[in-house]
């Protein structure tokens, strides 16, 4: 059954993709200009009959359609063009750029889920008490304000003003490698960009826990005699954290988007800054590029959530 | 509350679902606290040439870059334009944008929605597969590609965010139409002879009123806070159009940042209260529209 569920998740999965890339394709048909433009600007010291050449030589002389299957078999081979700043492979742009933004997800990502669960278990428990009213407002403040507003703001106290941390950047120019001052220049954007999923998970897990406390079983085990503790750590938490998974694979997009702004506003050497550089300077190749990437990493975290949940909870239909 | 404790109804006068359903928002403080602060926030946007006799634009080189006084309240800009009337006009465009996106990915999402979840099929399926295409991405990635083809500006901003936010509207009302194609009614005027549009148009999509209003009311927050984003990049609305995301973007050169917080931070105050009066709203609506559901 679960091979069977894996196998049908793939083969939604794999279309799904293949669509992805083809709407990524119109949509570099609509960017004004010739493609050619791009490889030999029109004021470059060259002939027609050089042009004719080049164009058919980039394979730029065939139909759309067909250039379609050109472009996937090159996207297939991780040939994603050239940068038009500096003509280097879109490729190893983002290869050298996915490291720091991978460190500050995964930093951002733990962050939020640990706070978040821990902050969300505590307000359902103690519903209704000081500390409950405190985080629920707070949470909601917390998915109400856009990631870069957030990120100026905590740039401002925190480095301008109380100058606890560096004003952004990566590490400290010049010097070699110190663990603690990476640290020290990644605490702020992974705690800035892990609000907003922070808030959202525990409001989630408190919703999710009050719901589960209501049901009937607890109350059985209640009038058992069974703890109010043990009731709910053992009880009420296992089915109620089962869906927690879901959640965190939904924050990706959230996280990515979120990164995009937080590497803007603290100068932070990744893919979401790279992506705006390109968005700037009308880098097509770079922000196609990193658009497919960024689609196709959605995809997969969604893949693997749904996975995910199916191994743990023995509840779910596999026929759905 | 159970059905059959409402006073109302032992006094044996029936309310309509819809009159319960506003009493029980208006129970909820959150939601009346989030509605009046919206409310306000409107009213203070349109009346701003009330508020202020300075205009959005005029510039007044000589007091550049001040301090709030009573003169300006909160201060001036670079070139001296009045940041308070700004930060007002900003709040004219930035709801307008919410508002109008909002009603774009409304109207597409519900579209699809009903077509894909009545006819069911090979519709559903391609529906289905162009959402999870569209849900591929995050919403920020696909408005910075989509302004880079098209360029920015208010109209690109709108309709590209309209464009973006459909699939969630459409899901919902997919998975109720897919419910209500079963219902008796719905069969009951197919066997009659009710044309297909009909019975869409007049029987079922009443019934989907809820869903799209609670969502309508959270995309609205959405729309705006995805705006200020795009405007705060310099990939929305262009300046010297205020928006509250574009006056924002003041705050990127760390000399603004650092020396003169009141050019930036009102307009920044001004987007989280506006979104958290509307997720209030919307969670006080979906509450009352749908009280089995707890929030």
């Amino acid at each position: 059954m679960m091979i069977r569920y894996i196998t049908r998740r793939l083969i939604i999965t794999v279309p799904t993709l293949i669509l992805v890339t083809m709407l990524l394709y119109v949509l570099l048909q609509f960017i004004p200009g010739d493609p050619l433009d791009a490889y030999a600007p029109p004021d470059a010291p060259i002939s027609i009959a050089q042009r004719i050449v080049l164009r058919h030589s980039l394979g730029l002389d065939h139909p759309p359609v067909v250039r379609y299957f050109f472009w996937l078999r090159d996207t297939l081979q991780g040939n994603l063009g050239l940068r038009a700043s500096n003509f280097q492979p879109v490729s190893d742009a983002i290869a050298n750029a996915i490291g720091p933004t991978l460190i500050l997800m995964g930093t951002s990502l733990t962050i939020a889920i640990v706070l978040g669960l821990v902050l969300g278990i505590i307000s359902a428990a103690r519903r209704g008490s000081f500390f409950d009213v405190f985080f629920t407002v707070s949470a909601y403040l917390g998915i109400s304000m856009p990631p870069f507003w957030i990120g100026l703001v905590g740039l401002y106290v925190f480095a301008l003003v109380l100058h606890w941390f560096p004003a952004g950047g990566f590490d400290t120019p010049g010097q070699p490698f110190a663990l603690w001052d990476h640290l020290h220049h990644l605490i702020l954007p992974a705690a800035f960009l892990s609000v907003f999923n922070l808030a959202a998970i525990m409001r989630y897990t408190r919703s999710a826990l009050l719901e589960e406390i209501g049901q009937d079983y607890i109350r059985t085990a209640r009038a058992k005699g069974v703890s109010k503790r043990i009731v709910l750590s053992r009880h009420a938490l296992r089915n109620a954290l089962l869906p927690v998974v879901t959640v965190i694979g939904a924050i990706i997009p959230s996280l990515l988007g979120g990164a995009v702004f937080i590497e803007s506003v603290f100068s932070w050497p990744g893919m979401g800054q790279l992506y705006l550089a390109g968005v700037q300077a009308r880098d097509y190749a770079l922000v196609m590029g990193i658009t497919l990437v960024t689609a196709a990493a959605v995809l997969l975290t969604n893949l693997l959530t749904d996975i995910a949940y199916a191994v743990i909870d023995p509840r779910i239909r596999y026929d759905d | 509350m159970q059905e059959g404790m409402d006073t109302a109804e032992i006094a044996g006068t029936v309310r309509s679902p819809s009159r319960r359903a506003l009493g029980r928002f208006l129970r909820n403080r959150f939601a009346v606290a989030g509605f009046a602060v919206f409310v306000l926030l409107v009213l203070v946007s349109l009346g701003a040439p009330l508020l202020t006799h300075y205009s959005a634009n005029a510039l007044d080189m000589l007091n550049s870059s001040q301090g709030p006084t009573s003169q300006h309240l909160f201060g001036t800009d670079q070139i001296g334009r009045d940041t308070f009337a700004r930060t007002l006009y900003a709040g004219r465009v930035s709801l307008a944008v919410g508002v109008v996106a909002t009603l774009i990915s409304l109207f597409i999402g519900t579209l699809l929605g009903a077509l894909a979840g009545f006819f069911g099929g090979i519709i559903d399926l391609l529906v289905m597969r162009f959402v999870d295409v569209v849900m591929a991405f995050p919403a920020i990635i696909v408005l910075l590609t989509l302004a880079t083809i098209v360029g920015p500006g208010l109209a690109t901003t709108i309709v590209v965010i309209g464009l973006v936010y459909w699939p969630v509207p459409c899901r919902l009302v997919r998975s109720k139409f897919l419910v209500l194609r079963q219902r008796e009614f719905i069969r009951a005027a197919e066997a009659v002879g009710v044309p297909m549009w009909r019975i869409i148009l007049v029987h079922a999509l009443p019934n989907v009123v809820d869903v799209v209003v609670v969502y309508g009311s959270l995309g609205v927050a959405n729309a705006i806070l995805l705006e200020a984003g795009l405007s705060f990049l310099g990939e929305g609305i262009q300046p010297p159009t205020p928006s509250w995301g574009n006056l924002i973007n003041a705050a990127q050169d760390i000399s603004t940042l650092q020396e003169y917080p009141w050019q930036w931070a009102p307009a920044g105050i001004a987007i989280v209260l506006t979104v958290l009066a509307i997720n209030f709203i919307g969670d006080g609506l979906r509450d009352a529209l749908d009280p089995r559901i707890q929030g």
